[in-house]
Formats: structure tokens, sequence, C-alpha cells
């Protein structure tokens, strides 16, 4: 009997952690397609840097210079 | 009954872990930039812009290419028609539908922009694919008057986009791909890298697998510091 309340909770459990993976929760929607603009904007932006100023010095420095969670990444413009 | 429900319970209690694990699985994404090519100091990139890589034209505006992801809880339709109303609300943007184009990840629309800027008129071409709650931007501009040929070389870098389960799945020699996999867990293992083998694992990356392109050697990198980041905390 124990056995089977034990597997119960886990399945529950399982269930819940699926569904909130799964179910889109309110007032986090992102709406402003921020990658879009960024990415827009970087387009020009670094086309007009100064040949040279505006590149990677080695491929290896930029791998650990860019940040894991991109939606955090450092940076150096200011968009308007 | 007990011998009937624990069974039925085991299984859906694996089932759950399984949907677990693959609803985790974590995605992995690049492109093939244009043969020569440099990448873009990252320090001057905006956020969401993981990588940009720039070109050489005509003139003094560089053709560039470049990748913005975010995480999105909308559908697809719903974030390209806010990304369509944002370049049409632009006054110094002209907005135009560009057809389709088939990516090595998805069927994607093409839009293509028009701005005026210091170096003259440019024209941007832009594709969104959007998978697993992902948005992937890629962007690619030019001055006017490479458009001609530019264009064909950005829309070949779009094409050549894909999102992977692993990384190495690409490699195709098998030797190659199994070393690979090594280095990439006895880097994650390891408490801290050693400056001798994280050279070492670059020069693998960059002289073994130069077929894949810049992005992904770059992607590989990122990814194999930040797994062993995450591993050692």
């Amino acid at each position: 009997m124990k056995q089977v309340l034990l597997l119960l909770l886990l399945s529950t459990t399982l269930c819940f952690n699926l569904s909130a993976r799964t179910t889109p929760r309110e007032g986090s929607a992102k709406r402003k397609a921020s990658a879009a603009a960024y990415s827009t904007f970087d387009s020009t932006a670094m086309s007009m840097l100064l040949w040279g100023t505006g590149l990677a010095i080695v491929i290896v420095t930029a791998a650990i210079l860019i940040p894991s969670d991109s939606s955090n990444g450092g940076n150096n413009h200011s968009h308007s | 009954m007990g011998v009937i429900i624990i069974p039925i319970l085991r299984l859906f209690y694996f089932l759950a872990i399984i949907t677990c694990s693959v609803c985790s699985a974590k995605n992995h994404h690049f492109f093939m930039p244009p043969n020569k090519w440099k990448l873009a100091d990252p320090k001057k990139l905006s956020p969401m812009v993981e990588a940009c890589f720039l070109g050489k034209g005509k003139t003094a505006f560089y053709p560039s290419i470049n990748i913005a992801t975010e995480e999105i809880d909308i559908s697809d339709k719903e974030y390209i028609s806010i990304v369509v109303k944002m370049h049409k609300d632009d006054p110094n943007i002209e907005f135009r539908r560009f057809g389709k184009i088939k990516t090595q990840a998805a069927i994607a629309d093409l839009f293509e922009l028009t701005t005026k800027t210091n170096f003259g008129t440019v024209k941007m071409l832009q594709t969104i694919i959007v998978k697993d709650n992902k948005a992937y931007v890629l962007t690619g501009s030019m001055h006017i008057d490479d458009f001609k040929t530019m264009s064909k070389t950005i829309l070949k870098t779009f094409q050549s986009f894909q999102i992977v389960d692993n990384l190495t799945d690409c490699i195709k020699d098998l030797e190659k791909k199994q070393n690979l996999k090594k280095a990439i867990e006895n880097l994650a293992r390891s408490k801290s890298i050693k400056d001798k083998d994280w050279k070492k694992f670059e020069k693998t990356v960059l002289k073994d697998f130069k077929e894949l392109g810049e992005f992904w050697q770059l992607q590989v990198m990122k990814d194999a510091y930040n797994n062993h980041i995450s591993s050692s905390k």
C-alpha cells in the first residue's frame, strides 16, 4: 500500500511538473518581439563599424564572452 | 489490487520521466556563415543577439548576418505578426514580404526591409523560425549596391540554418565525433579547466571541424564551456 501511495505521489508531482512546462504563464508572454528588434538594429549598427574594430580577435574568446543566457546579454548600445 | 496498480503506476512513472527528459532536451542551432566572413566582437552586440558575421562589399557598409533568439510563450503566427507590425510601424523602415525560405530547420517567412543610413540605402533580409517556444531571428543586411550579389549569399546562409539536439550529431566522421564527445565530457568533468586542456580542445574544434563553419565551432566551444561551468557548480 505504501508503495502504491509513493508511486502515486511521484506520478502526480511529475504530472504537475509537465503541465507547468506546457501551460503558458500569465503575464510572462513576450509580446514585444525583442529579438527581432535587436537583430534588426544590430544588422545595420555592426555593418557601420570600422572594419577591424567590430571584429572578434579570436573565435575562442568569443565563445566564452557570449553569455549562455542570451536574454541577459551584455549591451553596449543604447536603443531608442 | 496492488498487483495490477503497481505495474501500471510504475509504467506511468517511467513514461513521465521519459517525457520530462524529452521536454527538457536542449536544442542547439547554427548556420554556415559565408566563406571568409569574420565574427563580430560579441562585446558590441545587443542583448539576445548571439552572433554576427561581417563580410566585405563594394562600399564602406559591411554586409552582415546576425542571429538573435528569445524564449516565447505565444504561437509562431502571433510572434511574426508582432514583428511585422513593429516593422510597419517604424517610419524609417520600408517593409515588404519576400515570400518563403526553406531552411534546414523549417520553412519560414522572409521579409525585406529597406532603410536609409549615413552610408546610403541599406537592404535587410530577415527570417524567423519558431520552434519549441523559442524564436530564432536571422537578419542579413547589405548596401543596396551589393544587393544583387549579397542577397544570394545571405539567403544561402539562411537556408543552412538548422536546429539539432546535439551539435556533435552533424559530424560525419565517427572517430572525430567520438573524440569530440569525449573531450567535451572530460572538460565538463574536470574541476577547473587547465589552460593547456582548453587550448587543446580549441585547437581540435577549430582545426578538425572547419567544414561545419565558425558558428558551429563557436556553439560547440560555448556549450562545452557552459557544461563545465554548470557541472562545476
